[in-house]
């Protein structure tokens, strides 16, 4: 990252000499080891350095990007920048790159120990996980519990922002992340539970312990089938829960979204809009969270702030383009989705506030529900319109606080602004840590569920 | 240049059993119209190298976005360290020893898209703009253009030696309507493996507005009642189908992963006799993928001919743990990434059923349409499977009545195919240069499709 830093003024200046009015340099190296397992063994091991840099160069009101992994090109890329701008027609909301102002949000996102993981560190904190993970079944005597595949990562990844009006940040920050899928065989009957983890930093113990109790968990779904299709209670894990609010709900209180009529919560600031059981913040101070970060992609600080209070829409998440277009203050929340392109405003971490209860007890007192484990396909949920879609692939349903089947191959339908509404029962105190949410257990009644 | 005689010295030097190396120079333009203003207009390049060492079974990979020779075998010898510091508690991976390839292939154009200037690039999607700002109710349009060239050289210390270059260009919308108090969005693109010239044979115009007006009648639309329905699958949905819920399961490495409900089912009804699924490299309207990352030629392959399970997709190396032959389906996303078995394009063959008929016959059901589906998503090892449809119709006495929106469809592998009983004679294949199939982080360029095909009994929820 040295050599980009280094080269970022000669940039600037040949940037600013070819003509072009302002220009910004966002910079972005990962360096992390990874071991990938197929068939309960290490199927491969590699160390990955990638290296990205985006220059956007604006031409007045015009404004063009350029991107390279390679630092030693960067500067032939100025002409062809020159281009796109030129070619861009006006943005006639442009108001240029944030200033240096407001100074950096200290949060220790760095762990040297996850950065600079060995090799063999990296194995054995595989080995870890994986026993621990096949620990309950093994005690139980299933005929077969392997890890049937997964990924381990460890390492680090450091940000360089710059631009021609003063901005000049650079941050480190660690990251872990887990994905081992246990698969179990009994007799004629298969199960499988997946261990999902990322965090900034390694930490041994609760690696064990989310391990051991995935693994118990693997046990709860032999031979599991569809329910009946009808209107369901659901309890969703953090994990699931996690999943559906940021492919259903977060991007709607992205103020481009808002400015550009794909959300919802259009004019709905200090609207009652969920119900008042839910609390939402934006938080990037959480130090083991993947999301917490000192600054975002233009270099503006982070801060925490409440978005939803008692269930009332309180703040809009800005970019420094749309907080100008909106006469507001900057929020921190330009993050980008490649070099080249515009922030746009999103969660750094979403947390959803505590309520009463947890996972176990929601499933003593509901009377007919669906516990919900694990989905697939909550990406494809509308946050233009707040429908779910999910389908549940690890379910348990229960019945006077006892379990009856495990269930598999249902849809989840319905709107997330209703469920969260008049449908929501009970947010949880279980609060977890779920890559970039933060949550409890939630509890909705009367919710469609498409089965046989 | 790095050559097969410099990759096998490498190899020898450090006492592998073998080295390949992936060479990638990658080109890509984005042009973004966001209600009408330009959000982006980019050019980006990615050029690296990637190095897999194969030592006493162990696999290290490394990479360098340097081209230099000195890089290179700096990167190998990173990729050597960590599959040392694996062996003993790694699969010992033997590779396929297939016949060396040296080949070359170039995917066809007529006029290079980076020769149209930019400008001619952002005047296109401001054409569709304005037609779309004529629909009222239209409150949002995301209009852009892609284009990629991608050119890949692999070399092997066993003397591959095998190079090609594709290029892609497309076309994508992304739609919001509000309509009397309700959202609706829709999404679509065209694509294809061209130059240019595929641009300008389309009326982008006419494409656009046909687009705004189905977001409007799909906000007027009610959702679909959540149950169990027979359906006729257009050509989209029976490509997005057959790609989640049966393809995913027939790739080598979850196959050898234990990690699929194909597994020990090879000779196995496993779809009706009706069903004959192919994965092939080159087909009209979908990707181009004549070699995969490991050199060798990706040939046309049956996973299931007339309902029976007939071979899973292959690398060198499931194809060597699972005794089959190498088909051609080892591909990365970047130069930078491990290998992983991969779908090219996935489809299913034709058969004699037109597509009027096979609604008429069907009397009640939905006719569920691919356009503007969002994708799908599998769990190979429980077998259940899911993806959205785009607005659809109920059938009622053969015909489709009525537009309903919302559908999702779900099943479980071994059960879905099994339920098809009409299978039509028409047949398309389409691609995307927007997106693709994702799986372990890496996204890679595929094609679906195949012909309309009747499905008795799938699970609809009303998203």
């Amino acid at each position: 990252m040295r050599d980009i830093v280094e080269l970022s003024e000669r940039l600037v200046k040949s940037s600013l000499s070819r003509g072009l009015s302002e220009v910004e340099i966002y910079a972005v190296r990962t360096l992390m080891k990874v071991l990938t397992v197929a068939n309960d063994r290490i199927f491969e091991g590699a160390v990955r350095e990638d290296y990205n840099i985006g220059i956007r160069g604006a031409l007045g009101k015009k404004v063009g990007s350029v991107s390279t992994n390679t630092p030693a090109e960067v500067e032939k890329l100025v002409d062809r920048l020159y281009v796109s701008a030129r070619s861009s027609p006006e943005d006639p909301y442009w108001s240029g790159f944030p200033t240096d102002v407001g100074g950096i949000n200290p949060v220790a996102c760095y762990d040297e120990r996850t950065a600079n993981i060995s090799e063999e560190e990296l194995v054995s904190l595989l080995s870890h996980a994986a026993g621990k993970l096949k620990e309950p079944a093994l005690a139980r005597g299933v005929d077969r519990a392997i890890i049937a595949e997964g990924i381990v990562a460890s390492g680090e990844m450091e940000v360089f922002v710059a631009n021609s009006s003063g901005v000049n940040r650079v941050a480190k920050c660690s990251g872990v992340m887990m994905w081992l899928t246990l698969s179990l065989k009994k007799g004629d009957a298969y199960s499988d539970k997946t261990l999902s983890y990322m965090r900034r930093r390694i930490d041994l113990r609760e690696i064990e312990a989310v391990s051991f109790r995935e693994g118990e968990r693997a046990l709860m779904f032999f031979n599991s089938s569809p329910v009946g299709s009808g209107k369901y209670d659901v309890i969703l894990t953090p994990s699931v829960a996690g999943q559906i609010l940021m492919s259903a709900l977060a991007p709607a209180f992205s103020a481009l979204n808002i400015l550009e009529g794909r959300s919802p919560l259009r004019d709905r600031i200090g609207d009652k809009v969920l119900n008042e059981k839910i609390s939402l913040a934006d938080d990037p101070s959480i130090e083991v969270a993947i999301g917490s970060r000192p600054f975002d992609d233009e270099g503006v600080a982070t801060r925490t702030k409440n978005v939803v209070e008692k269930g009332v829409f309180k703040t809009v998440l800005h970019s420094y383009y749309t907080s100008r277009r909106m006469g507001s203050e900057p929020t921190g929340n330009g993050l980008r989705q490649r070099p080249t392109s515009q922030p746009t405003p999103s969660f750094t971490n979403l947390v959803v506030r505590p309520g009463k209860g947890s996972l176990e007890s929601f499933i003593e007192e509901v009377r007919r529900g669906l516990v919900i484990y694990e989905v697939i396909g909550s990406w494809m949920s509308d946050p233009t319109t707040g429908q779910i879609k999910a389908t549940v692939t690890h379910g348990i349903l229960v019945e006077n606080g006892k379990p009856v089947k495990p269930v598999k191959g249902v849809v989840m339908g319905g709107n997330i602004y209703r469920l969260l509404s008049e449908n929501l029962q009970e947010v949880g105190d279980d609060v977890e840590v779920v890559n970039h949410v933060v949550t409890p257990s939630i509890w909705i009644s009367n919710v469609d569920i498409a089965g046989h | 240049m790095l050559d097969p005689a410099f990759v096998a010295t490498l190899c020898s030097k450090l006492n592998a059993d073998f080295i390949d190396v992936r060479i990638q120079r990658y080109y890509s333009e984005l042009v973004v119209l966001d209600n009408g203003v330009v959000r982006e207009l980019s050019s980006s390049y990615i050029n690296g190298v990637g190095v897999r060492v194969v030592v006493n079974g162990s696999v290290g990979y490394s990479s360098t976005n340097s081209l230099e020779k000195d890089d290179v075998v700096e990167a190998a010898v990173r990729a050597y360290k960590i599959a040392k510091a694996i062996s003993g508690k790694s699969i010992s991976v033997q590779l396929y020893e297939r016949p060396t390839v040296k080949a070359r292939a170039v995917s066809s154009y007529v006029i290079d898209p980076e020769n149209v200037d930019p400008s001619e690039k952002v005047e296109l999607l401001k054409d569709m703009h304005r037609e779309i700002s004529t629909v009222p109710g239209v409150v949002s349009s995301v209009l852009r253009f892609g284009y990629e060239r991608d050119r890949r050289y692999y070399v092997s210390s066993s003397g591959d030696s095998v190079e090609y270059e594709v290029r892609m260009v497309g076309v994508s919308a992304a739609l919001v309507s509000y309509v009397d108090g309700v959202y609706e969005s829709l999404r679509d693109h065209e694509s294809n493996v061209a130059g240019w010239e595929f641009i300008k044979g389309i009326n982008w115009r006419d494409w656009a507005s046909t687009r705004a007006r189905l977001v409007i009648e799909t906000a007027k639309a009610p959702r679909v009642e959540p149950g169990k329905y027979d359906a006729v699958l257009d050509n989209d949905m029976v490509g997005l189908m057959l790609h989640e819920a049966f393809g995913h399961a027939t790739e080598g490495d979850i196959v050898l992963a234990g990690g699929s409900v194909l597994y020990g089912r090879l000779g196995q009804v496993v779809a009706s006799e009706l069903v004959s699924i192919v994965d092939e490299g080159v087909v009209e309207g979908g990707a181009y993928v004549p070699f995969d990352d490991e050199g060798t030629p990706k040939r046309k392959t049956y996973t299931v001919r007339r309902g029976v399970l007939e071979g899973f997709l292959h690398s060198l190396a499931t194809a060597r743990a699972l005794r089959g032959e190498p088909t051609g389906n080892a591909r990365v996303m970047n130069y930078r990434d491990p290998l992983l078995v991969r779908q090219t394009n996935t489809y299913m063959e034709p058969g004699d059923w037109g597509v009027e008929e096979m609604i008429r016959d069907m009397r009640r059901g939905l006719y569920v349409r691919g356009r503007g589906a969002s994708g799908g998503e599998v769990n190979p090892l429980t077998g259940a499977f899911t993806f959205t449809s785009g607005p659809s119709y109920i059938v009622e006495n053969g015909e489709p009545v009525r537009l309903v929106k919302g559908v999702m469809l779900s099943g479980l592998i071994l059960e879905t195919l099994r339920r098809v009983d009409a299978v039509g004679k028409d047949f398309t294949v389409r691609t995307s240069v927007f997106g693709g199939c994702g799986k372990s982080g890496q996204t890679v360029r595929v094609g679906d499709g195949g012909p309309h095909v009747r499905v008795r009994e799938i699970t609809i929820g009303g998203g």
